[in-house]
């Protein structure tokens, strides 16, 4: 609601508009009614022109007024859905990483964008309606009543009929319009499967079977619709059929009353008019129900976003040189249930480096995200520099670091924006020279600075994305790299080319890998197994004592 | 714009193919809406009459009034059903025909050369068949009986117009243009508009893809400032354009209303100067209101719709297009291959600006373990790619047992190799069919046997189902095992020969050391004779016992040998063995002290 703000006339105005119009449009079945009672009976031409120029301007009138309704409404609703959208990007870039993570990257990009679209669209809907929908109804039927009492039953008879019959077609169908959903999902997932298994299919020349497959898929998507088709069908008919049967009524009780002179043929010719301007507004009904409803889930996990406490910042905005860079101390962490990490304590000293070795799954990732503060520690302490890591602002304490993760991101753009997001005012010199030391020049050479980097980074190969990656952390000065398996995707002399190209650059570095050859090196190495540490020491004294690192080193390299 | 006219054209044109089995219930379906159509318009008349029977006390004919109110019911009952049969013919036949257009489409891809698939979007190919055949069924089919109700209906309404007074019909019929200009000028308004909308709207939602997907990256370098200040000017732009879309598509109602009031101010006075002249009865003035209050609604569909269609032919023919991709052919013989593989002075580029494969030579006797290594885009995947026949060479020949590949049918090409790639393909089913998706019959003994060659089976063991357990690409499974799973697969079919791609790339390097000693079984089996076989690595351990190393670079072959001759020749093999075993000099002197 609060992103309403500076828009309250308008967002009042909009509606009264609806109103006016509403109101222009029950007036006109009333006066065709005294035309027809007054004008022809007493043959009064000029009567007749009178009252239909007025029926013309009040249309016009009404159209402006209307127009201006839908203006208003329009603008108040993208107003509020572009505010809408920023704070909730906004708030969504201030969250935690691990509530984004838990949340899901999909689902919250359908909140920033899908579900404050369909908050957006229901704004401006209820502007148009909120008044004109009940009013015309409620309007429709006062008047049947000013003409005719009884008769005006048939016209709350009708309405409620008219009411029941879209309800219940409408229930009947949408476990229908569910099941071709699930459907239409079923042929995508079936076409990018057998796209992503092109090669395999060929392989084992199943292209048969395959087409089987989805020929199947196909009939049961055909099927559902029609079978779908066959109740939803009916709607339109059925509000027909009601709306006329309602008409029959009127003409036969109107007539009994015309007959006794209760009533005058005019008045039965209005009643008529009201009955079908009231059925119009019934019909749309369903889409304004359905709209409604579909916004408030909207709404709700729109809300669960924007409500969503941001957590504690710490006070300390510098990050000072110190002897100790990093500490960890007991440090226990689990994203679900058990312990992912268990008891993890180190310490890495200026300019020194860290190796983390282990298997898939060991908790290497994890140390890396505990340090950066996208996770916070269950048990134990993290400091950076000599203080807590929590005492920092958070901001601060990540400019302090150098982070380059295992699936290197890069953004759609430039090479130069992509390297620039690490410093803004970073030069083309340091650029060029943190592409060097990425082992990455010929790149460089290539693509050049304004080289295009498509979504994703689909023109590079996952080397070359890493080794952008790594080149952006180099982009400024660090006291701390965090290299999370960042020479996974390179062969084995590019990733020794840049081991020895980083000791001359200042600052501690954390090498995490699967492979011996990037942690060897190191002059501590911790080896992971299970989210424990099980051996630490350089790799001469691993070797000896440590026999999964043995292990290792055995399986790596020749006998 | 005469061009654009024939693709249209085209697009119905090669859209009546698929239309036609189902023209019966095409037929139907628009005999049926004549019939809905002009009942409906009956019934403003049957109204009319009957107002005409009730003229003042004691002058009400209630025989007559009872017949109108029959006729009424009747009317009401022929709309009811004709309209649902309508629905449900042109429904019907046109759910069916996308149907057939999906599986021409899906078919065409399957059987389409790589090279094709290659060069797709799989997002793209997956949104034809799926949303954009959708569209054929909403948009064309419904829009066609749509439009012809439409037309049936405005044409019917001016006859009926005409038959109760031909002058206020002319009228009317004068103000036609009007109503046509105005729903013209919205709906190209509203189009305009709304593609606008929907290219703004898709670079902000990229953006915010971007970032919520990069949320690591962009927290630590603290870039969400940025971010949200780019987010922002999209974000204005889209409700610059978005105002715009919304308010011209809202002017439809309000015009529409105000087209039919003007027509209906207009039908009213002329209706009643005329009943006072005598010339129209009461009755014809109620039945002149009605359809002046129905005149403009058909219009305003007709405009819509078409706009719709045109939407519409667009989805159509992307779909359309899918379903004209060339297949491959797959002539030829039956290759029953020793597994002697010549390469002949072979020649391939994806690109002709960029010549990748030249001029290769390389004679595989019958048994050779042949290891392919080199940096990446040397063109070791290419060979594979070649050797698969998924590609064709440009120059040269691939020989199997002296013959040339090319009389060789691809399936059974394809079928002589087992093949595992660094890119594991899993599809949704459960474990036990996915391991014998190359040879269905295998018995859950041999599924078992494959499974514990590929060291998969404890872990299949402990799925919830085991090997009855669904598994789907994506989901609770690691693309370490999803890469056993497709070596248990080749384990079961046991081919005559083997391609391993990278093959061992995201299992550990304990389960590497496991599965490679199945595949050397494989390779060579204690009681029979050799198998020719393909090993690309990166990872040089996996491959030190090939009896041939191919030292690939740019293309071309630089060394050939086995491990022993390589070292000893101190080339770029040699290099590149110590790079990866000697990460500095402690592993330097390792290696040399073993």
């Amino acid at each position: 609601m609060r992103f309403l703000k500076g828009h309250i006339p308008a967002t009042i105005a909009a509606p009264l508009c609806k109103l006016i119009e509403a109101i222009f449009e029950l007036a006109v079945p009333m006066i065709i009614k005294s035309v027809i009672d007054t004008g022809i009976t007493n043959g009064d031409k000029s009567y007749v022109i009178k009252y239909c120029v007025i029926i013309g301007i009040l249309a016009v009138a009404g159209f402006l007024i209307s127009v201006t309704g839908q203006f208003l409404a329009a603008r108040v609703a993208h107003a509020y859905g572009t505010k809408l959208r920023d704070a909730t990007f906004k708030h969504v870039n201030a969250m935690p990483v691990s509530a984004c993570d838990r949340i899901g990257g999909a689902s919250l990009v359908t909140r920033v964008m899908g579900d404050t679209v369909a908050c957006q669209s229901a704004l401006n809907l209820f502007l148009r309606l909120v008044l004109r929908m009940p009013f015309v109804v409620i309007g429709a039927f006062v008047m049947s009543m000013i003409i005719d009492p009884i008769l005006s039953l048939m016209f709350l008879a009708m309405t409620i009929v008219l009411g029941a019959t879209i309800t219940l077609v409408l229930r009947l169908t949408m476990p229908r319009v569910k099941r071709v959903q699930k459907n239409l999902d079923e042929l995508s997932r079936s076409t990018s499967q057998s796209i992503a298994g092109s090669r395999v299919i060929r392989a084992f020349s199943k292209q048969a079977d395959t087409k089987r497959d989805f020929d199947g898929v196909a009939e049961a998507a055909a099927s559902t619709n029609i079978s779908a088709v066959r109740i939803s069908a009916l709607l339109t008919p059925l509000t027909f059929a009601v709306v006329n049967l309602a008409i029959i009524a009127v003409l036969w009780f109107g007539g009994v009353k015309v007959n006794i002179g209760n009533l005058t043929q005019g008045e039965t010719i209005a009643l008529i008019n009201y009955l079908q301007q009231a059925f119009f507004v019934i019909v749309n009904i369903s889409t304004v129900f359905s709209t409604f409803t579909r916004c408030s889930a909207c709404a709700a996990r729109v809300n669960e976003i924007l409500d969503y406490p941001l957590p504690e910042n710490g006070s300390i905005t510098e990050v000072h040189d110190a002897q100790i860079v990093l500490k960890f101390d007991g440090v226990s962490f689990a994203y679900e249930g058990d312990y992912d990490v268990r008891g993890i304590s180190f310490t890495l000293e200026k300019d020194k480096t860290l190796g983390i070795i282990g298997g898939t799954g060991s908790g290497k990732s994890t140390i890396i995200a505990l340090t950066e503060k996208f996770y916070d520690p269950a048990v134990g302490a993290i400091e950076l520099c000599g203080n807590p890591l929590s005492a920092y602002d958070i901001a601060a304490a990540r400019r302090a670091i150098g982070y380059v993760p295992q699936r290197a991101a890069v953004l759609m753009g430039t090479l130069d924006s992509n390297l620039r997001i690490a410093d803004e005012s970073v030069t083309l010199e340091r650029e060029e020279n943190a592409m060097r030391l990425a082992q990455a020049s010929e790149l460089w050479e290539t693509l050049g600075p304004d080289g295009v980097i498509e979504n994703d980074g689909r023109n590079l190969s996952g080397g070359q994305r890493q080794r952008v990656g790594i080149a952006r952390s180099l982009c400024r000065d660090n006291l701390l790299y965090l290299f999370d398996d960042v020479t996974s995707a390179l062969d084995y002399k590019t990733e020794r080319d840049f081991i020895n190209a980083m000791k001359s650059v200042p600052g501690a570095k954390i090498y995490v890998s699967q492979r011996i050859s990037a942690v060897s090196g190191c002059d501590n190495i911790l080896v992971l197994d299970g989210g424990r540490i099980v051996g630490a020491g350089n790799h001469q004294t691993l070797k000896a004592t440590c026999p999964l690192y043995a292990e290792f080193c055995a399986s790596q390299s020749e006998n | 714009m005469a061009k654009q006219e024939k693709t249209k054209k085209s697009t119905v044109a090669r859209l009546m193919k698929y239309l036609k089995p189902h023209m019966g219930l095409i037929v139907c379906a628009f005999m049926f809406a004549v019939i809905t159509a002009v009942a409906m318009l009956f019934t403003p008349v049957i109204i009319g009459d009957a107002v005409d029977c009730i003229v003042a006390k004691d002058n009400v004919n209630f025989t007559k009034l009872g017949m109108y109110a029959g006729i009424l019911g009747g009317l009401i009952g022929a709309v009811l059903l004709f309209q649902w049969l309508m629905n449900l013919c042109a429904q019907k036949a046109a759910h069916l025909a996308v149907r057939d257009i999906r599986r021409a489409g899906f078919n065409a891809v399957t059987d389409a050369p790589l090279k094709y698939v290659d060069g797709v979007s799989p997002g793209d190919v997956t949104a034809r068949i799926s949303v954009d055949a959708d569209q054929i069924a909403d948009g064309i089919v419904q829009g066609a009986t749509q439009i012809f109700t439409g037309v049936v209906t405005i044409i019917g309404t001016l006859v009926f117009m005409i038959m109760i007074n031909p002058w206020i019909a002319l009228a009317v019929a004068a103000l036609t243009p009007l109503s046509l200009i105005v729903s013209y000028f919205v709906a190209r308004g509203t189009h305009k508009y709304f593609t606008e909308q929907t290219s703004v709207r898709g670079k902000l939602y990229s953006t915010c893809e971007e970032t919520v997907r990069n949320r690591n990256i962009i927290a630590a370098y603290g870039y969400s400032e940025r971010a949200e200040r780019d987010f922002g000017t999209t974000n204005q732009n889209l409700k610059k354009c978005g105002f715009k879309a919304t308010f011209y598509s809202s002017l439809v109602n309000p015009s529409t209303r105000l087209i039919n009031s003007l027509v209906y101010a207009v039908v009213a006075v002329m209706g009643t100067v005329f009943a006072i002249d005598g010339l129209v009865s009461v009755g014809g003035i109620t039945q002149l209101l009605l359809y002046a209050n129905q005149f403009a609604r058909p219009l305003n569909e007709v405009t819509g719709v078409i706009t719709e269609f045109q939407t519409s032919l667009a989805a159509a023919k992307r779909i359309l297009d899918l379903t004209e991709v060339e297949p491959q052919d797959d002539s030829g013989e039956t290759l029953e291959s020793n597994g002697n593989i010549t390469i002949k002075n072979l020649d391939f580029s994806y690109d002709p600006e960029k010549p990748l494969i030249q001029g290769m030579n390389v004679d595989v006797p019958q048994g050779t373990s042949v290891a392919i290594v080199g940096r990446t885009g040397c063109g070791k995947t290419t060979l594979i790619n070649l050797l698969m026949r998924f590609y064709d060479p440009d120059g040269g020949q691939i020989l199997f047992d002296g013959e040339d590949a090319r009389t060789f049918s691809r399936s059974s090409v394809r079928k002589s190799f087992g093949m595992v790639l660094q890119d594991s393909w899993i599809f949704k089913g459960t474990v036990r069919d996915n391991i014998a998706y190359g040879k269905p019959d295998a018995t859950i003994e041999q599924i078992k046997a494959a499974a514990k060659a590929a060291d998969i089976d404890g872990f299949i063991e402990r799925m919830p189902n085991g090997y009855d357990t669904v598994i789907n690409d994506g989901d609770g499974i690691s693309q370490g095992q999803k890469q056993l799973i497709n070596i248990a697969r080749i384990m079961l079919v046991d081919p005559p020969m083997l391609i391993l791609d990278e093959a061992t790339s995201n299992i550990d390097t304990r389960t590497e050391k496991r599965v490679q000693a199945a595949f050397d079984k494989l390779l060579a089996p204690t009681d029979g004779k050799k198998r020719t076989g393909f090993v690309v690595a990166h990872r040089l351990s996996t491959i030190v016992g090939a009896d041939m190393i191919l030292v690939m670079d740019k293309g071309k072959i630089i060394e050939r040998g086995t491990h022993k001759e390589l070292l000893k020749k101190d080339g770029a093999y040699a290099s590149l063995y110590r790079a990866q075993f000697a990460g500095n000099t402690i592993a330097i002197n390792d290696t040399i002290g073993a």
